[in-house]
């Protein structure tokens, strides 16, 4: 009973938690004490308060598409790792908001200085180093939804401001320093506060209250992660519409902008196949997709945890080898020294895109001074793995999307690391093409989130601008672990969405009951590196030798990117199912549960392995 | 139901038709029947229909694929054969009769 009639956890929908619990439980006893009152009741109860028949738990997203006669268009918003942006379509064209120093793009961080904590849209820093005096939370997006054991969580323990681990697979500890206290904060409440900034400041401009949004987000997110996204939103009071990978984005904005030249009789229309490369302060994304008559068609999708934060550490290392060392204590001094090393050298990376050597002079404070000069073949040289990354990715996305160099029409150049020219001729060379000039690089991914906010809105465009469709394909595999320790896709990477797949599995051992499907998302062989979706048990199985009894998982991700897991068991020669079909929405593990796959295989060995059956 | 229908009519072209009028048939379908284009409480049926739409693309846009199924097709379709009918990429899921939304009918599909 409790479980049909829970409301949503209050967790995920905190603003009507109280009242509605109230209701729940008396629902329930009226069920319980008086059946036939309770079609009459439910009736009622839907007639009165519709907003009650929430249909799961862990339903994260809503209704699409607003009801209402006048739609409200959703806005879009980049949340970048080192700078964010808001941007609508404002009936005719994609406009940037502006906050109130007229900043299109605004400095990702909150800082905890004051007793209310304000981030980069309305807060104007006294001086850069202000935001590195250990009261600033920045790269939100390279924490948000990792475990303390992932290698990213531990390379942002150098940055200035408190990312404690004890490894072991839980949520990291981060903290502000304010009047020499570590307050502690999580990186959903950072991102939220941030968030709720970008909303006073676009309601502002537009002068109406903002509820919808699309976010852009990386490809290389797990599920998970975006649950936490969506719980950062509902924190801030908006509702999440979609999340659309980055370069995905980009890619609307072509379409968009080759459906223009048709109707400017300035393009053909044949289909036009584009590589989209993306690089910020926290991720690498690569895309290819094929366009034609504002159908924006993903091929394929590549991304990684590489960005601008990447060539700064390395740069820091290298001016400072030991840089490590004299920052581990992590005390006041400590914390200013490293970040006038980090102010210096991000300085010294941005000329290095439009001068062949720079000068860095910078007073440690601490008795040391780096004065010296550095030019970019060192900066390159520094970063040699970061651009081998980036090529791979390269490399990878067009064999995935089965695209030659020559089948490209246009190449794009995005993100903040876009200016970096050793970036820009290896997309260049790899390609074989001159970079595409028709988009600002900075603005390109919050203007596409913007396009299809006005698409999900359901708005349309007398001059056919809005007549645009992205066929979205998934950015990372699907699946379960079987085989022993090997984690088998269900829905492999690239698939469009949506999309429906399954396989059969069937039982290790003799006489074996129950089985655990383990679900997992990623890319690597063994289970255990992919992230963990959920888990769940399939028990009742007839006693029957082992490889007989035959368990078709199926999953299944709908329209709104919503993942669910089927699976039933059938004996040869039924059509039937043995035991109930388990139906679960996933992901359905909580925040910071790492170790879980872990306890789930001490607790129970190889017992309830699964392998996979050839289909016949 | 769907088996029954060949991976050309799902995109409502000729047998003939080249790699160009696929990529067309299926653009042309996607805006009108992807999911992201319907209303609301048309959603799931939708996306049933636009995961067949998209395999038949995806098939029929494979020259080696498509060369496979055209091969089977033939086949079928030859008098010897007239009561089976080709599946290849489309091929109906045992999950299909699963109405791929939250309606408790789950254990119906088997």
């Amino acid at each position: 009973m409790s479980s049909l009639f829970l409301i949503g956890d209050s967790d995920k929908k905190s603003s009507k938690s109280d009242g509605s619990n109230i209701q729940n439980s008396t629902f329930s006893k009226l069920l319980n004490f008086a059946p036939p009152f309770c079609i009459s009741f439910h009736q009622f109860e839907v007639m009165a308060e519709p907003a009650y028949t929430v249909a799961s738990d862990s339903e994260t997203t809503g209704e699409e598409k607003s009801s209402s006669a006048f739609p409200e268009i959703a806005i879009g918003i980049d949340i970048g790792t080192s700078q964010c942006s808001v941007a609508i379509w404002n009936g005719s064209q994609v406009e940037l908001l502006r906050n109130t120093r007229n900043q299109k793009l605004m400095r990702s961080y909150v800082t905890f200085k004051d007793e209310i904590p304000s981030g980069g849209v309305s807060y104007q820093l006294s001086h850069e180093h202000e935001m590195l005096s250990g009261a600033a939370i920045f790269n939100m997006k390279r924490l948000i939804g990792r475990v303390d054991t992932d290698p990213v969580v531990h390379a942002s323990k150098s940055l200035p401001f408190l990312v404690q681990t004890l490894d072991i697979g839980v949520r990291p500890f981060i903290a502000a320093l304010v009047n020499n206290i570590w307050r502690s904060t999580t990186p959903e409440e950072v991102l939220a506060i941030y968030l709720v900034e970008l909303r006073v400041m676009a309601e502002s401009r537009l002068k109406r209250p903002i509820r919808n949004v699309v976010l852009s987000i990386p490809v290389s997110f797990s599920r998970f992660q975006l649950t936490r996204i969506e719980r950062a939103c509902a924190m801030a009071g908006l509702h999440v519409l979609r999340l659309m990978p980055e370069p995905t984005a980009v890619a609307l904005l072509y379409a968009q902008q080759q459906q223009q030249l048709i109707h400017d009789n300035m393009g053909s229309g044949s289909e036009k196949i584009a590589l989209i490369f993306n690089m910020g302060a926290g991720y690498c994304d690569v895309a290819v997709t094929a366009t034609a008559g504002g159908v924006s068609h993903i091929k394929a999708l590549t991304g990684s945890t590489i960005g601008g934060e990447d060539f700064l550490q390395n740069m820091m290392r290298h001016l400072l080898p030991d840089y490590d060392n004299l920052f581990s204590s992590r005390g006041v001094n400590e914390i200013k020294s490293m970040g006038l090393l980090r102010v210096a050298t991000q300085d010294a990376i941005h000329k290095l895109s439009f001068e062949e050597s720079v000068q860095i002079d910078v007073d440690l404070g601490n008795g040391s001074r780096i004065c010296r000069k550095v030019n970019r073949e060192e900066f390159e040289e520094v970063n040699q793995k970061i651009f081998e990354k980036c090529e791979s990715l390269v490399i990878q996305c067009l064999l995935d999307a089965k695209v030659q160099a020559d089948d490209l029409t246009d190449v794009m150049v995005v993100g903040g690391c876009s200016y970096i020219p050793k970036l820009r001729n290896l997309v260049k060379s790899i390609c074989k093409r001159e970079l595409y000039k028709g988009m600002n690089p900075f603005e390109a991914a919050v203007s596409g989130t913007a396009l299809e906010g006005a698409v999900a809105s359901g708005i349309s465009d007398p001059f056919g601008n809005l007549d645009l469709l992205t066929i979205q394909a998934t950015p990372l595999g699907i699946g379960i672990r079987a085989n022993g320790n090997s984690f088998v896709p269900i829905i492999p990477r690239n698939t469009t969405m949506p999309a429906r797949k399954e396989l059969v599995f069937t039982t290790v051992r003799d006489n074996q009951t129950e089985v655990l499907i383990v679900v997992y998302e990623g890319e690597a062989l063994k289970a255990e590196e992919n992230h963990l979706l959920g888990y769940f048990k399939i028990t009742g199985l007839p006693p029957a030798p082992k490889g007989v009894p035959e368990i078709n998982v199926c999953m299944d991700i709908d329209a709104s990117n919503v993942l669910r897991v089927l699976a039933g068991v059938v004996l040869p020669g039924s059509q039937q199912p043995v035991v109930p079909v388990m139906e679960v929405r996933m992901p359905t593990v909580d925040d910071g549960h790492g170790w879980c796959a872990e306890a789930l295989h001490r607790a129970y060995g190889s017992n309830l392995d699964l392998v996979t059956v050839q289909k016949k | 139901m769907a088996s029954s229908t060949s991976l050309y009519e799902v995109l409502g072209i000729p047998t003939s038709a080249n790699g160009n009028e696929i990529k067309a048939a299926y653009r042309r379908l996607a805006r009108t029947c992807h999911p992201d284009v319907v209303s609301m409480n048309q959603k799931e049926m939708s996306a049933n229909l636009f995961m067949k739409i998209n395999a038949a693309y995806s098939t029929l846009s494979d020259p080696n694929k498509r060369a496979d199924y055209d091969r089977n097709l033939y086949r079928w379709n030859s008098p010897f054969c007239s009561s089976a009918t080709p599946t290849a990429a489309a091929s109906v899921s045992g999950f299909s009769g699963y109405n791929s939304g939250r309606n408790w009918e789950t254990d119906q599909c088997w």
